[in-house]
């Protein structure tokens, strides 16, 4: 086999991990570059960013940790984009916000209902919470992405989940008094 | 027995999550970019886009046609419910093109080189499954040289009009399939008064067809049959409408 051949049959099977990893993971990299408060179309350029990284770094990311190193990169191209997570206050205007978001669709209203929820939650723990209960990272993968001990990951997810438990019954209570399912 | 304290809870969705919680999370779970901007994302990466769901991915494909030379937007039928598929070349087209697409990405973000891959295959790939139908948009478009979702600075009005089109004609789809012929019958009317030179004629015929047949109106559904066959006889979906009515298969030796 001539080295010519032998680089393009990597080539290929390179193309076709990040095909795979595209397809697994394209789509929690958007959210999570959403979450940080990038409008569709600048979430949508920073997904290929993000992935024109992993393509120059496939080497090095150990399959088990893709996710990881996605959302870790997409986190930092969000940070070098300059944007903070979009954060709604809503304390005040909860029932008003709620009443809107349940005129779209139903499973978009959902969606919507859940980033109102997430907004109440503090900003230091937001992402602990997001990583770990929706993005499905490990402890350590969290760790290492926030760069934080281990023991943070969990006093942060701890607090987290108290604030999006206490906004998740709240709304659901506002909801109910709207006569909302 | 007591928790360490760097050890994490079980999740909620797997743990004690009420109702509502768990609908809130479920439904961050289900947030995905569109299909187009996934399809758009893909063709720059030289990938193919697998799983995005059946009308989604139609969509998705549909609306990046016009840019992808040699992908033609498919519709297979699985008992009744119409798939879209992919017969482009989406990833083939691009095959090779990572590093010329990185070269033209006119992102705010600063290009890069990205991973070398093989020039194209010449053969696109398919992925038809038996009784594929093909749906020939009217229209056929160069591709822009970059999908580069910031490169769009100014889109095509036929854009618009396509995934217009696409919705139509998917809820018509969707209509039939739910039980509602009426609806669909509705639907498909609305889009050809809209699209009278639309892209998609051939399968808002087809599915008025079926709709006129899942009526009872037998008659309407076999003149239209007839003169849709007589049209396109060559297309996949002429042997599915054939069949519809009765009609010998378009090509069947007599």
């Amino acid at each position: 086999m001539t080295a010519s051949t032998n680089r393009a049959a990597r080539s290929q099977v390179d193309r076709s991990r990040l095909e795979q990893i595209f397809n697994a993971h394209h789509a929690a990299v958007w959210r999570a570059l959403r979450r940080r408060g990038l409008t569709p179309e600048a979430a949508e350029d920073a997904t290929q960013e993000t992935f024109l990284l992993a393509a120059e770094r496939l080497e090095d990311i150990r399959p088990e940790s893709e996710r990881a190193f996605l959302l870790g990169t997409a986190l930092r191209v969000a940070h070098t984009l300059g944007r903070k997570t979009v954060r709604w206050s809503l304390d005040e205007d909860m029932d008003q916000r709620s009443s809107e978001v349940r005129d779209t669709s139903e499973r978009h209203a959902d969606g919507e209902l859940c980033d109102l929820v997430l907004s109440q939650i503090d900003p230091d723990l937001v992402e602990t919470f997001v990583l770990y209960e929706i993005d499905g990272l490990t402890s350590p993968e969290i760790a290492g992405l926030l760069a934080i001990p281990l023991g943070s990951v969990a006093s942060r997810l701890r607090r987290a989940r108290e604030q999006f438990r206490s906004a998740a019954a709240r709304l659901e209570r506002n909801l109910k008094k709207e006569g909302e399912p | 027995m007591s928790r360490r304290p760097t050890e994490l809870p079980e999740r909620l969705l797997a743990g004690d999550a009420t109702d509502f919680e768990r609908r809130l999370i479920d439904a961050a779970l289900e947030k995905r970019p569109s299909a187009a901007a996934s399809a758009r994302i893909a063709r720059a990466l030289g990938v193919t886009v697998t799983g995005i769901g059946t009308a989604a991915a139609a969509k998705a494909l549909a609306a990046t046609r016009v840019t992808a030379e040699g992908s033609i937007p498919v519709v297979a039928s699985t008992s009744g419910v119409w798939t879209w598929v992919s017969v482009g070349v989406l990833g083939l087209g691009v095959a090779g093109a990572v590093v010329s697409a990185r070269g033209r990405h006119t992102s705010r973000l600063e290009p890069r080189a990205v991973l070398a891959v093989p020039p194209a295959a010449s053969t696109p790939e398919t992925e038809l499954g038996p009784r594929t139908w093909r749906a020939v948009p009217a229209t056929t478009e160069r591709p822009p040289a970059s999908v580069s979702s910031s490169r769009r600075p100014t889109r095509r009005p036929t854009d618009g009009d396509l995934r217009d089109q696409i919705a139509l004609i998917d809820s018509a789809r969707d209509a039939l399939t739910v039980g509602s012929p009426h609806r669909s019958l509705e639907i498909l009317h609305r889009y050809q008064e809209h699209y009278p030179s639309g892209s998609f004629r051939p399968e808002a015929t087809a599915t008025m067809i079926e709709a006129l047949v899942k009526l009872g109106r037998a008659t309407d559904a076999r003149a239209l049959a007839i003169r849709f066959v007589a049209e396109h006889p060559d297309s996949l979906l002429a042997a599915r409408v054939a069949e519809l009515v009765g009609l010998p298969t378009p090509g069947s030796v007599p």
